[in-house]
């Protein structure tokens, strides 16, 4: 499981986080919800470690990784897709997924062939029909989906997933909320930062609200959606006049 | 106290000179996001054009001035920008510093055809003689002006980029170009003013500093070197610091020049080096820059196929073969690197093409090479190749361990600091001993390099040492692709796009970074052994920064990912270009030209040359008929050669004809296979043939998803990359 | 473009037209065929959830994105493929998201920085600084170390001190304090009564009710609804949340 204290992040003189702190436990897929530039991105990569926190802890299974750099968190069983695609453009999808289950192989003591990892995932995330095509061919919901499969490559304990549905219709994400409950039911701690609300309610256990770098509310899906406060955050807070 | 004050003044001198050109640098990078290795070769050519029209045509000193500062430079800078800088939007860091060393290398090339070199050219100071007294010393006129100039720069700078609106929107085009836009300003406009104002600052540098040094184009355009160490401690941004460290380099200089002891050969080599040790130092402290992430580049390289890199190495063999069998000793002797050097070429393949990375030192790692064969491989002991391989792996090594966590512009200058220290400094010292090792060097002069012996065998003569190279290339291009292949080539290739990525999956970015920096130093190492028993004896100048940067440009032309780029590469700079030399003059002269201005025109195909000529010869591969016959005509010539029955030029005449009408032939086939009879019959080239893009019509990005096609690739989107101007995307 | 705005003799009743505009990133199309009318004088919110196009259709207008097909009419001229800083110098403003600021520069410069569009400097300070007169203090303050809030206003004013025919605004409240998106709409009610149309993009949606005149609803790269901004909010929850409309 996931635990992630008082991280705070500062960009000059702005608050950027401020004192978040957020759990998700294994087995579950925890949704991270908020408008745009509440700061999800940013949680996401002081927690990857690809931006350092003015404050905080992360804890993966209980044991404290704040100080490790970004490789080592990901040995601890952390993985991660990025909002903005970060595929590697002159490979195939095929290749893309490989060179994830080749660097897992590389330190991970589990035995395995990262040959037969690959071909597993990419059946598993269904990328069958396109596993030859070079990733740039693909449209950005399929882009998603080879992402995550590169993270589920690293066979991950805590995986983070940053807007995975963005680009998908409406078949493909009902699909890609299946696989997620899968991958978590298999034991794997998911945070999922995403806008479709739908998904986020049909597969998050509990969720959590970022609102200007502050937690707003946690709770289970039904309850966030009915709370005045989160719904004030996404339309914004009626001061202007009487509706 | 007396020398101290003399030996401040020079180091001030100097520090002027350096900041002026510096700041030109600085203001050209920080408002267009282009690093000019060209700036002080704008400066050599001012310099030149002053010295003509100053002192050998004798025009008075103002209008000299006016033609030479006021508007040669900035033209110079201004058409940069127009014609060429303009056209890199969207490539990659890697490109933009190709074009820019390229400009360099075509300046220096330009500069020699029309100012011969060899040629005393006399330039005086200004008021040559004359001498102010400051009460504690004296300064000439010369250095008075020069100092009083670089602090009127400064002054100037500061009133243009705070005080002037256009000055302001320089700086502001540094935050954000999109806002720029929004705000209704002309970021061309601006950019074209910002490179025009930095050519005026290259060539007021240039001009202060050739009396002073010979009028010698190389030596004028490295002098940037010491304007780039400057720039470092700006960080390439900050003006003042870039002052700041003009100063303390310029006084480094002036101190070593008067206090070091001139008889000892160990500092006496040291003096020109010492800024690039500084430099070197100054790039170490830079701070930790950001991992690459999201690259979005236009260049595309296809991982080679099998049968394509069988064919290329029976191909090397071959014509290795051929030469080695058709050529007479002078020529063997002429036409040898091709192979060697093609193998320094081949280590640029996985460090520039799969890595992303830069390094201008190649040549400087094929000399360590060099120096390993010639004092480990006494009568040929194949030790010697091996130790070339290790030796220059492990300095490749020792040289990426500090340096490795730069990337682009840094990582360039910090190989070609490395490079300028090794060639100026490190080749230039007397044998010494570091404890119980003993370092033997170049000993001063050039050292003597056995040919190699394998099984009692003996490569000893011109021509089994091209076999040699040929085979060792081929070798060397199928380990190459077959790194590819591997994994930790799709590693490498994967680090290129998103090195974030791959951290995320638990990758020590470190390892593959230093490993295919130590790999491809290795590979030039070997190439630099073979060059070395080649020529037999070897001097430091033949590995020197300026002789590698064809290499590199030339690589990077090709197609800096594809294997074929190497041979490319080699046999353009070291077969072609001295062949067709020989055909007069003219040509050789305009051969002089061929690597810089083939480099500045990358920006427009940046995914390289070689795909052309590969979907040229598509036909050709897949049509075994042809392929045979032509074989078989070439054969035979290749026999009638033997046989004496006509000489070299015809030789070459026919192997060339023989493969154009094979081409075209198979292209006629595969055509008419395609879309049935009824081809125009001999029209001259059809314009919508792929074959002669390039020559018919502009090459575009459409020729290359087609090429792709017809070689039966993976199709390519490019139109992404450029469709989008501003990169962003609604989140 | 006419100039101001306020000669509504002269200004065309229809300020911008959208139609059937498409545009997309690296090959995929993200707006399907979007229509849009601003009239004169008229302030209108485009709404919708994260990824609908809101921000691409405002890239498209301003000259920062090229339209796949469609046509983009501003003022009655069809001004597909003019440039950013074209549309600018016209009286096209757009405040892009984020800090519409160059944070390396002071208050002052950033000021200048305005003049490109064609006003002069005296006038642009004597505005901004009328409007939002805590800037004067801040004036050599390097606009990178200002709060959050003040950057916006600064951003925002050269929406007022340009005095543009049309004000385009891209995510206004991102990131502020609600009390400061407050004064900063009243500051876009304030332009807009003084002629300029407004086109703004706001997330919060229930900020713009009292500012728009009208709104339009988008999804997925078209636009699904239009009408008063009231009608629209009922839709919203829908759009932004799932689940049942009325909570």
């Amino acid at each position: 499981m996931l635990e992630a204290r008082g991280i705070s992040v500062r960009f000059g003189g702005h608050m950027a986080l401020s004192d978040v702190s957020i759990d998700a436990p294994a087995g579950q897929v925890t949704g991270l919800i908020g408008p745009n530039g509440a700061g999800k991105t940013t949680l996401f990569n002081a927690i990857t470690g690809l931006l350092t926190p003015s404050a905080g802890t992360v804890h993966i299974d209980g044991r404290d990784v704040t100080r490790l750099k970004l490789h080592r968190r990901a040995r601890h069983g952390l993985a991660r897709t990025f909002q903005q695609l970060e595929l590697f453009t002159m490979l195939t999808v095929r290749e893309n997924i490989r060179v994830a289950a080749d660097i897992h192989h590389r330190w991970s003591p589990e035995p395995g062939d990262p040959g037969v990892l690959t071909e597993e995932i990419i059946d598993r995330v269904g990328l069958a029909a396109v596993a030859g095509e070079r990733v740039t061919a693909l449209p950005t919901g399929q882009g998603r989906l080879v992402e995550l499969g590169r993270a589920l490559a690293c066979r991950p304990r805590i995986l983070l997933l940053d807007e995975p549905a963005s680009g998908q219709d409406e078949t493909e994400t009902e699909r890609f909320g299946r696989l997620l409950v899968e991958v978590a039911s298999s034991g794997t701690a998911v945070l999922l930062v995403e806008h479709d609300m739908s998904l986020v309610m049909e597969v998050c256990s509990n969720v959590h609200v970022l609102d200007l770098g502050q937690i707003l509310a946690v709770g289970p899906p039904a309850e966030v959606q009915r709370n005045p406060v989160v719904l004030d955050a996404y339309l914004g807070t009626d001061t202007g006049g009487a509706p | 106290m007396e020398k101290f004050l003399i030996f401040t003044v020079v180091g001030l001198t100097l520090s002027a000179t350096y900041a002026v050109i510096a700041s030109g640098l600085v203001l050209t990078y920080a408002t267009t996001g282009i690093f000019n290795f060209s700036q002080g070769a704008i400066g050599m050519v001012a310099a030149f054009a002053y010295w003509q029209l100053r002192f050998d045509w004798g025009w008075p000193t103002p209008i000299a001035l006016v033609v030479s500062l006021g508007l040669l430079a900035p033209a110079i800078g201004l058409a940069i920008d127009r014609g060429i800088m303009r056209g890199l939007r969207g490539t990659s860091e890697a490109t933009r510093l190709v074009v820019s060393i390229s400009l360099m290398v075509a300046l220096i090339a330009l500069a020699n055809l029309v100012w011969e070199p060899g040629r005393s050219r006399p330039m005086s100071t200004f008021f040559e003689g004359s001498r102010v007294d400051l009460g504690i010393t004296t300064i000439t006129y010369h250095q008075a002006i020069t100092i009083v100039v670089a602090v009127l720069i400064a002054a100037g700078l500061r009133f243009l980029l705070h005080n002037t609106r256009i000055g302001v929107s320089m700086r502001a085009n540094v935050d954000d170009d999109a806002l720029v836009l929004l705000n209704g300003a002309q970021p061309k406009r601006i950019a074209g003013i910002s490179w025009a104002v930095g050519g005026f600052l290259a060539g007021v540098g240039g001009i202060l500093i050739a009396p002073t040094l010979s009028l010698e184009a190389g030596s004028l355009s490295l002098l940037i070197i010491n304007a780039y160490a400057a720039a470092i401690f700006g960080r390439l941004r900050s003006l003042p610091l870039t002052f700041v460290g003009a100063i303390v380099i310029g006084l480094t200089e002036g101190y070593l020049a008067g206090y070091l002891p001139g008889d000892n050969q160990y500092f006496a080599a040291f003096r020109p080096a010492a800024t690039v040790v500084i430099l070197f130092v100054a790039l170490l402290l830079v701070p930790n820059p950001r991992l690459r992430s999201r690259a979005h580049l236009r260049e595309y390289f296809p991982p080679p196929s099998r049968s394509g890199m069988v064919m290329l190495a029976v191909v090397v063999v071959v014509a290795g073969v051929v030469l080695a069998t058709t050529l007479d000793t002078v020529s063997l002797i002429t036409y040898g690197p091709v192979f060697s050097l093609g193998i320094v070429a081949l280590s640029l393949v996985p460090l520039v093409g799969f890595a992303g990375q830069i390094s201008l030192a190649q040549l400087s790692f094929a000399g360590i090479g060099a120096l390993a064969v010639a004092h480990h491989g006494h009568d040929g002991s194949p030790l010697g190749l091996v130790l070339a391989v290790v030796l220059a792996a492990a300095v490749g090594t020792v040289v990426a361990l500090p340096v490795m966590r730069l990337t682009g512009i840094y990582l360039a200058l910090a190989t070609a600091a490395f490079a300028v220290a090794l060639d100026r400094w490190l080749f230039n010292l007397p044998d010494f001993s570091v404890g119980p090792v003993h370092v033997r060097l170049f000993g001063l002069g050039s050292v003597s390099v056995d040919p190699l012996r394998i099984l009692g065998h003996e490569f000893d003569s011109p021509a089994a040492l091209l076999m040699l190279s040929a085979v060792v290339f081929a070798a060397v291009s199928l380990l190459v692709a077959a790194l590819r292949w591997s994994r930790f080539g799709r590693q490498l290739v994967a680090m290129r796009d998103s090195e974030a990525a791959c951290a995320t999956f638990g990758l020590n970015l470190m390892w593959p970074r230093v490993g295919v920096f130590a790999l491809s130093a290795g590979i030039a190492g070997l190439g630099g052994a073979l060059y070395a028993m080649q020529l037999g004896s070897v001097a430091p100048a033949r590995f020197d920064l300026l002789n590698g940067l064809p290499i590199f440009i030339l690589v990077v032309v090709g197609g800096a990912g594809l294997v074929g780029s190497a041979l490319f590469a080699g046999g353009i700079l070291y077969g072609v270009l001295p062949l067709t030399a020989t055909l007069g003059p003219v040509i050789a002269k305009i051969n002089s030209l061929f690597p810089g201005f083939t480099g500045v025109g990358l920006g427009r195909n940046p995914s390289g040359a070689v795909p052309v000529f590969s979907a040229a010869a598509g036909p050709l591969r897949n049509d075994p008929v042809v392929l045979a016959s032509m074989g078989v005509a070439m054969a035979v010539c290749y026999v009638l050669r033997l046989a004496e029955v006509f000489g070299n030029w015809a030789f070459v005449v026919l192997l060339g004809v023989a493969l154009v009408a094979a081409m075209v032939v198979a292209r006629r086939r595969s055509s008419s296979g395609a879309q049935g009879p009824g081809q125009g019959a001999g029209a001259g080239p059809d314009p919508e043939d792929l074959e002669w893009v390039g020559v018919t019509e502009p090459f575009t990005p459409a020729h290359l998803a087609r090429m792709e096609q017809v070689l039966d690739l993976q199709s390519v989107d490019l139109e992404g990359a450029e469709l989008d101007p501003v990169g962003g995307r609604d989140a | 473009m006419s100039h101001g705005g306020n000669d509504a003799a002269s200004t065309p009743r229809r300020l911008v037209e959208l139609r059937g505009v498409r545009a997309g990133y690296d090959g995929i199309e993200v707006l399907h065929g979007v229509d849009l009318t601003v009239c004169a004088g008229e302030v209108v919110a485009i709404l919708g959830p994260n990824g609908a196009g809101k921000s691409t259709t405002l890239k498209v207008l301003a000259g920062l994105h090229p339209a796949s097909a469609g046509d983009v009419v501003i003022a009655g001229r069809r001004v597909n493929g003019a440039t950013a800083d074209a549309l600018a110098r016209r009286g096209l403003c757009l405040i892009p998201e984020g800090r519409g600021i160059f944070p390396n520069l002071t208050v002052r410069e950033n000021l200048w920085m305005m003049t490109h569009a064609g006003v002069e400097r005296p006038q642009v300070l004597e505005r901004s600084l009328h409007c939002f007169p805590q800037l004067s203090d801040l004036l050599d303050r390097t606009s990178g170390t200002l709060s959050g809030g003040q950057q916006q206003m600064l951003a925002m004013a050269r929406g007022l001190a340009t005095d543009p025919a049309l004000l385009v605004l891209d995510e206004l409240s991102m990131g502020l304090a609600p009390l400061v998106v407050d004064s900063l709409y009243e500051t876009v009610r304030q332009v807009a009564d003084g002629g300029t149309s407004v086109l703004l993009v706001e997330q919060f949606a229930r900020i713009v009710m009292d500012v728009a005149d009208s709104a339009v609803l988008m999804v997925q790269g078209h636009v699904v609804d239009s009408g008063h901004p009231r009608e629209i909010e009922g839709k919203l929850t829908q759009a932004y949340l799932g689940g049942q409309e009325n909570p």
